[in-house]
């Protein structure tokens, strides 16, 4: 059967998303201080936009 | 807090997963420039943790600080701090040893008092996370990486410029992601004009400027502070014409993103006055 390629898609990014989220948990278990660093595994790595810390300071002239 | 204990170490479970859902479409938003809709989701996604999981809970902390982070780019400086503050508190009530979560929050306060102009604040908070995330348990050297990083922003207003520099070259170096080389070159570029290179500055922005649209796309109101230092380069080349393209383009893609106030809004509005 032909997959609906919005459908498909859609089904990426889901999954994409839930990936993420599932590796926040560890990040959230790594800053609870339960676990190692968030940078310890590759599935966290996928997820370092995530991670806390993400502000970026940028001058103004 | 003795009531909130039980809530505080959740097993992974469906509440958590939906609030870190949340947490990556409030992401999406912020990629797409939506500050307004990134924040309402953060502000739902915080008002439900806190029900579920108690005002405690880590996910608390962090969802808190993703607000902090989303109110700090749309300019509103007020509820960034509330919701930084807010979180360090948790982080307080909980007693733990400051960690990695207390680390990035000091880094994120640090850069809210740079964004509002008060330099002095900005380093001493900014060295602050850094001494708490050099002394954790495990090294993270690329937090520290991102911290030293931020630093070399503050390092620029403070005229500091061979040490921001060096800061800088190392995080170009350091093979970091695109956005995060992007921020890195416009400092550079900044720092460069500052010091009355406005040519050497141009190239670095306008790669800083390629790097965002890549990333981000064109109308991400987070290209505008570019734009600005771009244009601000141009009008010292004497390119008047294209120095205010870039301050109109910038306020085509902060007008309605951001606070009325934004610094960068208010600047690029005040350039075009001059005429």
């Amino acid at each position: 059967m032909k997959q609906n390629p919005k459908a498909l898609g859609a089904r990426r990014r889901l999954t994409r998303g839930l990936a993420a989220a599932l590796a926040a948990l560890g990040l959230a278990a790594a800053v609870a201080g339960t676990a190692a660093s968030a940078h310890a595994t590759p599935a966290a790595d996928t997820a370092s936009e995530l991670r806390i810390g993400a502000n970026h300071n940028q001058v103004l002239v | 807090m003795g009531a909130s204990t039980q809530h505080t170490a959740p097993g992974p479970g469906p509440v958590r997963v939906g609030l870190l859902a949340q947490m990556t479409t409030a992401r999406e938003h912020w990629r797409a420039g939506d500050y307004p809709a990134a924040a309402r989701v953060l502000r739902d996604a915080v008002a439900a943790a806190e029900a579920t999981l108690g005002p405690d809970a880590v996910e608390c902390g962090v969802l808190l600080n993703e607000l902090g982070i989303v109110g700090k780019y749309a300019g509103d400086f007020a509820a960034a701090e509330a919701a930084y503050r807010r979180a360090l508190a948790i982080e307080e009530r909980r007693g733990l040893p400051a960690g990695a979560n207390a680390a990035g929050l000091l880094h994120n306060l640090a850069g809210l008092a740079h964004a509002r102009g008060d330099t002095e604040t900005a380093l001493r908070l900014a060295r602050r996370g850094i001494e708490v995330r050099a002394a954790l348990p495990f090294p993270d050297p690329a937090g520290l990486a991102a911290d030293r990083a931020a630093l070399a922003a503050i390092l620029v207003d403070l005229r500091r410029y061979g040490e921001a520099r060096i800061v800088l070259d190392e995080t170009l170096r350091g093979g970091v992601p695109r956005y995060d080389t992007a921020v890195a070159l416009h400092n550079l570029g900044s720092s460069r004009y500052r010091e009355g290179h406005p040519g050497r500055a141009a190239v670095l922005l306008r790669r800083a400027l390629a790097l965002k649209r890549a990333e981000l796309g064109a109308d991400h109101p987070d290209l505008a502070v570019t734009l600005h230092n771009l244009g601000r380069c141009l009008e010292k080349l004497g390119c008047r014409r294209l120095a205010r393209r870039q301050w109109r383009r910038a306020v085509a893609v902060l007008d309605g993103a951001v606070a009325a106030d934004h610094p960068t809004l208010i600047a690029c509005r005040q350039r075009l006055a001059a005429g």
